[in-house]
């Protein structure tokens, strides 16, 4: 598994190839993560593909079968001190539905001991525009807002670490695009952010990113190093009436992929078979174009390599 | 109606029900227990009251003593010296009844001697669980003497002298049921509010959601247990003096004892069915499982602490059962401020109480830190 260190600072966040049992069910194998203060690293795959597992590793929440977690230099169960230096956004709201979102905060501000915890809560509410909401319900928000809050609650003590479990998810573009944006300014304060989600065109702005399939790595590396590594070409065709056409020609080519794009469709292949098709479709006379690859071009062709 | 739909949904009710199979367990259980508790456990009439004797001669008291024993509610009765030492083991719980015998010679044989009276002293503050069994004393010693008349035993007028069986309910000298079932009521109403709030705490977290974020805080087991019970002690405090102050000011129900060890009793009973409830909201999956293990546990112990039935009329099984039950303990030690005017704390009652209060807070500790 190619792993491209991102920094020269230490690493935070590790994971040294842990493995994780559900009823002798194998669901995380030999995984191993580091991210460093600063860095922001992506967990993407599909479900079940173990990255809730992974974060609850990391938290504490569950004990790895076999290899270790650390964070913070400090390996689980963690002490009060380490604790209070990690925040941690579950897949599920877990704020108090029944109370408002400003005694949410306030909650929060007491358990980890936040000094000025009236000033930070009104920065942090502030800074998602969750001030309007203060004195409404958690249960009565909407669940885009009701996630913010939650992002909002583990934000108020400050943590060097923020873990979350796919926080973007019930979002607004615009609403996603502000807290990525709010990511990448938290992790360039120096703190390090882990974060899963499944949409990949997301996980493009993170610094490095883990590919995880049925419990196993497939991919950690820089989104950018993740393409090149894959080595993907695509190809787009707006004529979809010859998408049977393209499928005679590239029989013979081990991995390829068709998905609908723009009203026509674009063709997925590794990098070094590509010639082939694009010298069948000149021949044919079939307009084409080269697309830039993403990193959810990268990932689906990964995928199906392995086997998915 | 669309009968598809219907059977659709039915459908999926059962499915429901089948699959969650600690509330499926504790749908059976529970009527289980009900029909097994009340079919064997539950006798309105009582069995081995405890009763002892004194005064007397030698011949009368093995004569009273054969009717006691022969009336089958009455355990083999204890010899005392005196009627002051009979007293104090019937103040102390030791007994339930007393018999004292006049110390002028034989009641029935000697009608020429002028008769004191006989004193049959009844422990009133569980009034119900003696009353079958005073009345039988009653009617067997008019018969025994009715019959020792008939068979030339007694003299014209023994019989006429054999009125004078006094009869004393001390504590509840009117024997209302109100008197009886108040003090145990404080408890029940604890144990049932408490043991609910208890066992919904952690399992609505749970569905809720918060609970995944509760485990991760830097908050300490103790720290979250005591947290947890404040508030709710502070409900049973206000439910505590709302029953208390009915009892008094409505119901005439006295309170011979100390407010202080009444209301210390009853927070301490509240606190045992708090961390109980707060074991079984650590151990069971969601809220329906919770409320089910919480009737589990409190049906049994209405039923066989004493508070509704008598607790000597139960089997040794019921009555081991009945004794592990704190509410058993807060009942005896209530009935004994309130009515008998026990000065400070019960000790036995209290040292039960304080023990499963330690047991289930270690126990809520422990799964606090391994099951949370």
């Amino acid at each position: 598994m190619p792993v491209k260190p991102a920094t020269n600072a230490p690493s935070i966040v590790r994971a040294n190839s842990v493995s994780k049992f559900y009823d002798n069910k194998l669901v995380l194998d030999k995984v191993s993560l580091e991210a460093s203060a600063g860095e922001l690293v992506g967990l993407v795959g599909a479900n079940g593909g173990g990255k809730t597992t992974l974060l609850r590793l990391l938290t504490g929440a569950l004990t790895s079968d076999a290899g270790q977690v650390s964070v913070l230099s400090a390996q689980p169960p963690y002490d009060d001190m380490t604790r209070k230096r990690i925040g941690y956004v579950p897949q599920q709201l877990s704020l108090y539905t029944g109370m408002t979102v400003l005694e949410n905060l306030r909650f929060y501000a007491d358990v980890y001991a936040v000094e000025d915890a009236d000033r930070i809560i009104n920065q942090v509410a502030c800074r998602f525009d969750l001030d309007q909401y203060l004195d409404e319900r958690v249960g009565d928000l909407s669940g885009g807002w009701a996630r913010v809050a939650q992002l909002a609650a583990s934000l108020v003590y400050s943590p060097q670490v923020l873990l979350l479990d796919e926080p973007t998810a019930g979002l607004d573009a615009s609403m996603r695009s502000r807290f990525w944006a709010f990511l990448r300014e938290y992790s360039n304060d120096g703190n390090a952010v882990v974060i899963s989600t499944h949409d990949l065109d997301e996980a493009q702005q993170c610094d490095k990113v883990m590919f995880l399939s049925d419990g196993k790595p497939l991919l950690f590396a820089e989104p950018i190093a993740v393409i090149e590594l894959v080595s993907v070409s695509i190809i787009f065709i707006e004529n979809k009436e010859i998408k049977s056409k393209i499928n005679k020609i590239s029989q013979h080519i081990s991995q390829v992929i068709f998905q609908d794009y723009l009203g026509g469709f674009k063709v997925l292949l590794a990098g070094d078979e590509s010639e082939l098709i694009e010298r069948a479709l000149c021949k044919e006379g079939v307009e084409f174009r080269r697309l830039e690859p993403s990193l959810a071009d990268a990932c689906a062709l990964k995928l199906a390599e392995s086997g998915k | 109606m669309n009968f598809r739909r219907v059977y659709a949904i039915a459908r999926l009710e059962c499915w429901r029900i089948l699959r969650d199979r600690m509330s499926f367990s504790l749908i059976l259980l529970v009527p289980a227990m009900q029909i097994a508790l009340f079919g064997a456990a539950i006798d309105l009439n009582p069995k081995n009251v405890r009763i002892g004797l004194s005064g007397g001669s030698p011949a009368q008291i093995e004569q009273v003593s054969k009717v006691i024993v022969n009336s089958g509610y009455f355990a083999d009765p204890e010899l005392f010296q005196g009627v002051e030492d009979a007293r104090r083991a019937l103040a102390s719980g030791q007994l339930q009844v007393t018999v004292d015998l006049p110390d002028d010679g034989d009641v029935f044989d000697d009608p020429e001697q002028e008769l004191g009276s006989v004193v049959v002293a009844i422990d009133g503050a569980d009034a119900g669980a003696v009353f079958p069994a005073v009345a039988a004393l009653e009617r067997l010693m008019w018969t025994e003497a009715a019959t020792r008349l008939a068979q030339g035993l007694d003299r014209e007028g023994s019989l006429n002298r054999l009125k004078n069986i006094d009869v004393q309910w001390l504590y509840n000298p009117e024997k209302k049921t109100s008197w009886t079932l108040l003090p145990g009521l404080i408890g029940v109403v604890i144990m049932i509010s408490m043991l609910m709030l208890g066992a919904l705490c952690f399992a609505r977290e749970r569905e809720e959601g918060s609970l995944e974020a509760l485990r991760f805080m830097p908050v300490s087991s103790v720290e979250l247990l005591t947290g947890k019970l404040g508030p709710y002690l502070v409900v049973a405090l206000v439910q505590v003096l709302m029953v208390v102050t009915t009892a008094v000011f409505v119901f005439d129900v006295p309170l011979r004892g100390p407010v202080f060890a009444l209301v210390s009793l009853a927070i301490l009973v509240a606190a045992v069915h708090l961390l109980l409830g707060l074991t079984i909201s650590i151990l069971v999956k969601n809220q329906l499982q919770a409320l089910q293990a919480a009737v589990a546990f409190y049906l049994p112990s209405m039923l066989l602490s004493g508070f509704m039935f008598p607790f000597s009329g139960m089997p040794t099984w019921a009555q081991g059962i009945g004794t592990a039950l704190p509410l058993t303990h807060f009942v005896s030690a209530a009935r004994d401020v309130m009515l008998k005017g026990h000065q400070g704390w019960p000790i036995a009652q209290t040292i039960a109480l304080v023990t499963s209060a330690v047991f289930f807070g270690v126990a809520v500790n422990m799964l606090i830190k391994r099951r949370l």
